[in-house]
């Protein structure tokens, strides 16, 4: 509850924030809210925010899967997994890491399962895109992973055993002395996902094979107060990760596997007074990928590093705040696809308004941005919030984004196009949302419409009877649609009930049509599902809580078939008491509970029912 | 200018003496292993009969069309072993071969051979697509699918150019054949098999067009390659098989009559059917002619009978 409540409390904060000035600050069980630039309050778009310590899933691609806010393609248990949101591709979808782009320069997407969200404390979610503020890719949403300032002293120690021989371990320091904080968690998650296929009407019965995996996350930040309104932070995350990839349903065996390492150092300077806020950033990213697929006799080496920088400067001015910005970045990458190493010189300048009066906010910004001798268009938005009574809001949005081919689309050997252009189009959206406090009870609601139509969407396929595949700017595809959530909460003495209903409709369909791939004009994009409903209902009693989630895909395009639509069940239950400084958790669940066969991935059968139970041990120092 | 307009339903042979030359690809004298893709930018191979195409793209080291290969990989199921036939090696125990990659190919003739029938071609597998036909791959799906009972297939058309027009008629090879009700009769091609193209008449190029049932927006998931060797050629002329398309009716359309042309001999029996089927005039061509004076304006099929095989023809009364 504390941390459902909290979530409560921070979207209420982070609305506030929108009426007021930006260097108040805020100090919340669990979050930190201090001197947040306007760069990171989207106004007029539907954000979602969640507490780390209040989720129970694993991964990014788990999280989104059981909130019903994207179609996460996954090609089975700890293998990749890619996002489909708002009728975008995964490339649509842009990752932040403490407010910088982790996006693969070379690929445009960024495998959720790598995504441990116990690296981070709060996970967000910009529904709709804000390329004026984030840039290139920021389409169809904005996740955000952010690291927060630790508040205490405390160890935890969490660990947990899982069906298909999973092993999930963590160890996290949090220390605090005077001017100084230190963070530092290790995780490990090792599986040999060895899961059963059993699909009568196929006739198969058999086990997975070669899909084992070993990851480990290690995250160290250090913060440093030199006065009271600054803060130096640095963030260090080190990632390994070697995984098996398991054969189609049509293969007869793999011995493909894949390898992922990557180092990710930034720091962050923070200085705020009363009407200004200033934040730098400079960071350094080393990635490395090697796949080795059945067709390919050794490992395709994909190597790639980024510099880059960011600097924003907040100035309130009575009831105005404005935001300047900039950002510079330098991405150097070798691949096997590529002749010689390829070299992107990014930069940008953005800038933002913010007015509010009474019950009204608006904000505008302004971006344009230069990859090279590629040029975004001006990209400018503008979104109005309005607080019609209590506990109602509207709010509108209307912004351009846009997406810069990816270094791959560029120079990839075949097929690459240095002449390609940057995907763009407008995004209109508007919404209501309602938040009302009853007796004992919480009861919630929002509603958004969108409409969307990116032009010259960057597509592979085959040009004038050529034998490989070209990156072109063959496609226009219209998104439209609307996302909506009720959830209700009510609580009894020692109980608290809450029930929760999601249902977004995402027409995708391209404009335009195409020989190759095969694209009929009106046909639905591929791995966008039509129809997702979402039910998640929980009851809390004491120290016991108890959830239950469905979630409900409609069928999908692929690009061979189609996939039949599915609904998946998960059971969770945790049970948590205190002794003194200590606290421990223990935790049980059942993931697709009603063992169904089911994919989300042509020819690339999914688990069925796994359980996993565990316990985490915090002591506060 | 004369055309022809009606496929030909059945096959007219007269069996004379002939001369015959085989195509084959030992002259580049390539040793065990080695392969030729286009990097030379030469555009494609040629021998004294035939013309291969190749199209080589340097910014990408890619090429299409034609590779001529003496790759010996009987294993490796991947890409990097495109160049490889099925069986090891070329035909008849040779070293040499064409692989063709793409879903549509063409051999030009040339010289003495320009214009003659082709006898035979032997065509395989190529390595990389009968392992990814026997097992799937990441892309690709294994024929016969989950339950082994898929009908799959994977198959090459062949058919002709003849001045400036295709052939109706075409012969399907199967390289892999997955729909048989007895699983057990599945095959995929990994020995060098002779296919009879004489059917085919005159040729000036053959064109090959492959065609799987593993199919996806992207087009073909099967591996797009397959070998050839041994390309017999009839190369002189009047002494190659007639077959029916040596058989000309001109003009088409007509007044009042049709001359048989070319290689049509002596006195033929002939039979004039409406479009459906019913007969209005029979009897024996007089000098090379049939008489079509008396009939209306409009479309008929002429049966034309030489010895034992009939041809049709369709022709226009105007």
């Amino acid at each position: 509850m504390i941390g459902r409540y909290t979530l409560v409390l921070v979207l209420l904060v982070v609305a506030r924030l929108a009426f007021s000035q930006t260097d108040t600050a805020y100090v919340l069980d669990q979050v930190n809210v201090s001197a947040t630039s306007i760069k990171e309050n989207a106004i007029g778009a539907k954000t979602y925010k969640w507490s780390a310590d209040g989720t129970s899933s694993y991964t990014v691609s788990d999280l989104l899967t059981k909130e019903g806010l994207a179609y996460i393609k996954q090609y089975g248990p700890g293998t990749l997994a890619t996002s489909a949101m708002r009728g975008g591709n995964a490339n649509h979808t842009l990752v932040m890491w403490n407010g910088l782009p982790i996006q693969s320069p070379t690929l445009g997407l960024l495998d959720m399962s790598l995504l441990a969200i116990d690296n981070s404390d709060e996970v967000t979610l910009q529904e709709g895109g804000n390329s004026s503020m984030w840039g290139s890719g920021a389409i169809a949403g904005v996740i955000g992973l952010n690291t927060l300032q630790p508040k205490r002293n405390k160890i935890e120690i969490q660990s947990s055993i899982g069906a298909f021989h999973t092993y999930k371990n963590k160890i996290g320091v949090q220390l605090t002395k005077r001017k100084w904080t230190f963070d530092t968690r290790w995780l490990s998650h090792m599986a040999k996902n060895d899961y059963a296929i059993d699909i009568p009407s196929l006739g198969i019965d058999t086990k997975q094979i070669n899909a084992s995996q070993c990851m480990t996350h290690v995250m160290q930040s250090v913060s440093f107060v030199p006065k009271a309104n600054q803060l130096l932070t640095m963030h260090y995350w080190y990632l390994d990760a070697h995984r098996q990839l398991p054969p189609t349903l049509t293969q007869t065996s793999s011995t493909a596997d894949q390898i992922d390492l990557s180092h990710r150092l930034s720091v962050h300077y923070k200085a705020y007074g009363n009407s200004w806020i200033v934040n730098g950033r400079i960071a350094y990213f080393y990635e490395k990928n090697d796949f080795r697929a059945d067709t390919f006799s050794k490992y395709a080496l994909n190597r790639f590093n980024i510099k880059m920088a960011d600097l924003t400067v907040d100035k309130t001015i009575g009831r105005h705040t404005f935001m300047l910005g900039g950002s510079w970045s330098d991405t150097e990458a070798t691949t096997d696809g590529y002749k010689v190493p390829k070299v992107q010189h990014r930069y940008a300048t953005y800038a933002s308004h913010t007015f509010g009066i009474g019950k009204l906010a608006v904000q505008s910004g302004l971006r344009w941005e230069s990859a090279d001798a590629l040029h975004s268009p001006l990209v400018p938005s503008i979104g109005i919030e309005y607080a019609m009574v209590n506990g109602i809001k509207a709010r509108a949005r209307l912004n351009r984004n846009f997406r810069f081919p990816t270094l791959n689309d560029l120079y990839w050997n075949p097929g690459g196009n240095i002449s390609l252009l940057p995907e763009s189009g407008w995004n209109k959206e508007a919404g209501i949302d309602g938040n009302h406090t009853l007796k004992n009870a919480l009861f919630k609601y929002d509603i958004t419409i969108y409409t969307r139509i990116i032009k010259n969407w960057i597509q592979w396929g085959r040009v004038n009877n050529d034998f490989y595949f070209s990156a072109i700017n063959i496609a226009e595809v219209w998104s439209r649609g609307l996302s909506s959530n009720v959830s209700y909460t009510q609580s009894f003495n020692k109980i608290t009930a809450h029930c929760k209903v999601s249902y977004a409709l995402n027409n995708a369909t391209h404009l335009k049509a195409a020989t190759s791939p095969v694209i009929k004009k009106g046909e639905q994009l591929w791995y966008v599902p039509q129809h997702t409903w979402g039910l998640d209902v929980g009851i809390a009693y004491g120290k016991c809580t108890f959830n239950i989630d469905h979630h409900f895909f409609s069928e999908t395009n692929g690009i061979n078939e189609n996939l039949a639509a599915y609904n998946l069940g998960n059971l969770s239950i945790n049970y948590w008491f205190k002794i003194a400084k200590s606290k421990m958790v223990f935790f049980a669940s059942i993931n697709n509970y009603q063992n169904k066969n089911y994919f989300s991935v042509e020819r690339r059968p999914s688990a069925g029912r796994y359980m996993e139970i565990g316990a985490r041990y915090t002591f506060n120092l | 200018m004369i055309r022809l307009l009606f496929s030909i339903c059945f096959m007219c042979t007269v069996s004379l003496s002939f001369a015959q030359a085989v195509e084959h690809f030992e002259q580049y004298n390539l040793s065990k292993g080695q392969y030729l893709n286009g990097s030379d930018l030469s555009g494609g191979f040629a021998t004294d009969n035939i013309f291969l195409f190749n199209e080589y793209n340097p910014t990408f080291f890619y090429w299409s069309g034609w590779s001529i290969s003496a790759a010996t990989d009987t294993v490796t199921a991947s890409f990097t072993n495109e160049f490889s036939a099925a069986s090891g090696g070329g035909a008849d125990t040779s070293l040499a071969y064409a692989v063709s990659y793409g879903v549509e190919n063409k051999i030009v003739f040339k010289g003495e051979a320009l214009g003659k029938t082709v006898k035979s071609i032997s065509i395989n597998n190529g390595t990389y697509p009968a392992m990814s036909m026997k097992n799937g791959d990441a892309f690709a799906k294994k024929f016969g699918g989950v339950s082994g009972k898929d009908k799959d297939y994977f198959y090459v058309t062949i058919k002709a150019w003849y001045q400036g027009q295709l052939s109706k008629d075409s012969i399907d090879f199967y390289l892999a054949d997955y729909r048989f009700d007895e699983s057990n009769k599945d095959y995929i091609v990994r020995k060098w098999t002779e296919v009879k193209l004489t059917s085919l008449g005159k040729v000036d190029s053959l064109l090959f067009v492959l065609h799987s049932s593993d199919v996806g927006d992207f087009g073909i998931n099967t591996p797009t390659y397959f070998c050839i060797d041994n390309i017999k050629i009839n190369t002189e002329v009047g002494t190659e098989e007639i077959t029916p398309h040596d058989i000309v009716m001109a003009p088409n359309p007509t007044n009042d009559f049709v001359q048989l042309i070319d290689n049509a001999k002596g006195e033929s029996d002939y039979v004039i059917y409406t479009l459906q089927g019913a007969i209005l005039a029979s009897g024996k061509t007089v000098a090379n002619k049939i008489d079509m004076a008396h009939l209306q304006s409009g479309s008929y099929i002429i049966q034309l009978t030489i010895g034992s095989k009939s041809i049709h023809r369709k022709i226009v009364k105007i």
